[in-house]
């Protein structure tokens, strides 16, 4: 502790400084006084009072009116989800809403449907990117269903519009981040094949959305795009663009044309036919669905409706399909010796299951495919089968495919198995080896459109004619 | 044990970093620490109302005795450490070995979404720091 | 670990008074906090536990004042001083700038001195750092019990055992009364600012 000869001064300063502050019993040192000591007390009452708690009031006779119980999954997944973000907890809330949806009287279901999307919506972000969306998300996810929960016990909708609705939806537009949907490849797949493999692959690398894929695949496309609409022209802060207008009076002109040719004339027909009156309820349900949304948009349109507007032409279906593939990416597998592609979309499983499975012969219990006894099936399976109750998941039986036409035998032991699942049918397959992604845009597709096939076409790949396979709804 | 020499430019990176993300958030207050409770760097809206010296000195305590405690249960360290009050929550987060990251923040603000953004951060300010 | 902070100018020295329990490492900081000015000191930080022992530490903030454009501030710590607390003592220790060792000169404490500063040698080089290196100043407490029943250990008999090694600065005290106190601190305040700004700041100042 020498002094060298540039600190001298400065060191001596210190310790003149030290031996008046630290003077036994010393009084205030007129060094210390230079700066104020800025580790003062803080007493309690400088902290800030309590927010003043804004959740609506609920009245005690809603809370046990119909479909309460339906709520409390969801509550506990809120719950969850406001510790810790994760691709599971975010995937039970989903799972929950879902639920209550599906618990709602369809009349009111179909008037609360832009909160249960808004809703979903917002979860799906918090999957893909947990980082930009406002930290006070779960709270608003919370008010959407003290919303929901009044909604369910309230007589008349309209009472609570104002109070309730209004200020939840726009609580919950301002809290899910503007993270563009790339409709531009949405536009390039004329049979709406929904691009939810590129979706995901383009989300921001976030530790949540690469762990599960799955959340960001749920929501379909009918589903996903009618929520957007209102937010769509909320976002520009007054007038809808040109283009909207026009897109949303030529889908008016095409919504009524549908209802009136397509829709009735069936309707008609099941009311005359005995036996057929559940398909007569069911067809009348969904006239009536199609008829409100109609009515949503003449609203939101206002003075730019258009009785005539001009509907564009259908895509150049032909021009497309001969040339280019309409799916962007395929899973490429080898099955029995042949080389096959399935659409990446309709993967439900891929995986080397347990040594029963290998067993199951010509018939796949969904069921067998969960691992452990408390294990559970959703835990999974991905795609449209995760989105199915585990009751009806362990009903499901599928067949396995037998592309050789040979008396069925036992996969070899470390053959991978495939399940397709594609509304309501699915089919399994015994794969030589994992699939891999194959990118078909300089391969030649040449479609099939038997419907009686699984086969929706083939591409060539390398000189080899390979099928692609995809799954129907019946 | 390595000397740390705060630069003002590694500090106005470190803050701008927080203010960037947690403040924006809607965090109350988020304080930067060392190990030894030094404070590094003391951002929010009401920092100056907070005893920030002491926070910082208990805080430091706390985690050397919950990583003690980790290790009597057989734990390496504890991933999470939070407390919550009425109004209030506090939530600390390990960045390296060296500093501790203190988010306080009130009831409107998830604890998930803190967690998400200063696992976010942690990577950040070690770049920083690191150089 | 001093905290030099060149974007505020601040320099930040740690002190530790260290030593073995009941030696009267806390009555130190109180006698410091009680005497001094409100716009010197901080807030004394002390956990509230059942009986007289530290079980975490106290922390008393000082404010040195502005000196050639740094302000200077010092922390001083104690250690919880029963063996049992050893992790907690280490913790303390982690960043120390500066010691002050306060010895028990009772009789009956004579061992506990001596493992102590062993305790404190070793606490020490699992951080790197090495007790003669450190700026070190060593307090025997209790001088006012010189003269009663009770035995206590001579001056001399403090020398050999705790500082035949190191030759640091002695200061006889009396942390209930305030003597020797402030002579300690301003001996380990000075040492310990030299050698945090001896190490680091030396070519900012010329």
């Amino acid at each position: 502790m020498n002094d060298s000869p540039p600190g001298r001064d400065f060191h001596a300063e210190i310790d003149d400084a030290i031996d008046t502050l630290f003077a036994p019993h010393a009084g205030a040192g007129p060094e210390a006084s230079a700066t104020p000591a800025s580790d003062k007390a803080v007493s309690p009452a400088t902290v800030a009072p309590p927010a003043p708690e804004k959740v609506a009031p609920l009245p005690a006779s809603l809370l046990t009116a119909d479909g309460a119980d339906a709520f409390s999954p969801f509550e506990e997944a809120l719950l969850s989800l406001d510790w810790e973000i994760s691709p599971d907890n975010i995937e039970t809330a989903r799972k929950a809403l879902k639920e209550i949806q599906g618990n709602f009287e369809v009349d009111k279901a179909v008037a609360l449907t832009e909160i249960f999307a808004l809703m979903d919506r917002l979860l799906e972000v918090m999957a893909i990117a947990p980082q930009n969306v406002s930290t006070s998300a779960p709270k608003t996810l919370q008010e959407g269903l003290q919303t929901l929960r009044a909604a369910a016990g309230a007589e008349d909708l309209s009472l609570i519009e104002q109070t309730l609705v209004d200020p939840t939806l726009s609580e919950l537009r301002a809290a899910i981040p503007n993270i563009p949907k790339d409709y531009s490849k949405l536009v390039s797949k004329p049979q709406g094949v929904a691009g939810t493999e590129q979706k995901t692959a383009a989300a921001p690398p976030a530790p949540a959305a690469k762990a599960a894929p799955a959340p960001a695949q749920s929501a379909s496309m009918d589903e996903d795009l009618l929520p957007e609409l209102p937010a769509a022209f909320g976002a520009s802060g007054g007038r809808p663009s040109r283009v909207l207008v026009e897109a949303v009076n030529a889908h008016l002109v095409v919504l009524g044309k549908c209802i009136a040719k397509r829709i009735i004339p069936v309707e008609n027909l099941f009311a005359k036919t005995p036996g057929y009156e559940k398909l007569h309820a069911i067809h009348t349900e969904l006239r009536e669905r199609l008829e409100r949304q109609k009515q949503n948009l003449l609203k939101a349109l206002g003075d730019d409706y258009q009785a005539d507007a001009v509907v564009p032409a259908e895509p150049a279906k032909p021009a497309v399909t001969a040339t280019a593939c309409p799916w962007p990416t395929v899973a490429l597998a080898d099955v029995g010796g042949r080389m096959v592609a399935f659409l990446p979309e309709q993967i439900a499983y891929e995986d080397k299951p347990a040594g029963k499975v290998r067993k199951c012969g010509s018939f796949l219990p969904i069921k067998n495919l969960k691992r452990g006894f408390f294990g559970k099936i959703g835990f999974v399976v991905r795609g449209e089968l995760s989105f199915l109750d585990e009751a009806i998941l362990k009903t499901l039986t599928i067949p396995v495919a037998n592309l050789s036409g040979q008396e069925a035998r036992e996969p070899k032991a470390d053959s991978s198995l495939l399940v397709v699942f594609k509304a309501n049918s699915g089919m399994a397959f015994w794969l030589d080896k994992p699939t891999e992604q194959l990118d078909t845009s300089n391969d030649r597709w040449e479609p099939l459109t038997d419907p009686g096939t699984l086969v929706a076409g083939t591409l060539t790949v390398q000189g080899n004619s390979v099928p692609v396979i995809t799954m129907r709804s019946v | 044990m390595q000397d740390f020499i705060l630069t003002a430019e590694i500090l106005e990176k470190a803050r701008n970093a927080i203010e960037g993300s947690l403040i924006q958030a809607g965090v109350r207050t988020a304080l930067l620490i060392d190990g030894a409770g030094n404070i590094l760097s003391n951002c929010g809206h009401d920092s100056d109302e907070i005893d920030a010296i002491s926070l910082a000195a208990l805080a430091a305590a706390n985690l050397g005795a919950t990583s003690q405690i980790a290790k009597l249960i057989g734990e390496e360290d504890f991933s999470l450490l939070f407390h919550k009050g009425k109004n209030g929550n506090i939530h600390f987060g390990r960045i390296g070995d060296e500093l501790i990251l203190i988010t306080i923040f009130g009831e409107d603000v998830s604890l998930g979404l803190v967690r998400c953004r200063v696992t976010d951060l942690t990577d950040t300010l070690l770049h920083i720091f690191e150089g | 670990m001093a905290l030099i902070d060149l974007s505020k100018k601040e320099i930040h020295c740690k002190i530790v008074y260290y030593g073995p329990g009941r030696c009267g490492k806390t009555t130190n900081l109180l006698t410091v906090h009680s005497s001094m000015a409100d716009n010197a000191r901080g807030k004394m930080l002390t956990i509230e536990t059942k009986g007289d022992r530290t079980l975490f530490f106290d922390l008393l903030p000082l404010n040195l004042g502005k000196i050639r454009g740094f302000n200077i501030r010092i922390q001083l710590y104690t250690v919880p001083g029963q063996v049992m607390y050893a992790a907690t003592r280490k913790l303390v220790l982690k960043g120390a700038d500066g010691l002050v060792f306060v010895a028990d000169p009772l009789q009956v404490r004579r061992e506990r001195n001596i493992e102590s500063l062993e305790d404190l040698r070793t606490n020490l080089l699992e951080y790197g750092l090495k007790l003669e290196e450190l700026p070190l100043v060593i307090q025997y407490n209790k001088r006012d019990l010189v003269g009663t029943p009770i035995p206590t250990l001579t001056v001399e008999e403090l020398d050999a055992d705790l500082n035949s090694v190191y030759k640091a600065k002695t200061f006889e005290a009396s942390a209930v009364t305030g003597m020797g106190v402030f002579e300690t601190l301003r001996e380990i305040s000075k040492q310990t600012v030299r050698y945090v700004t001896n190490k680091h700041l030396l070519h900012e100042t010329k």
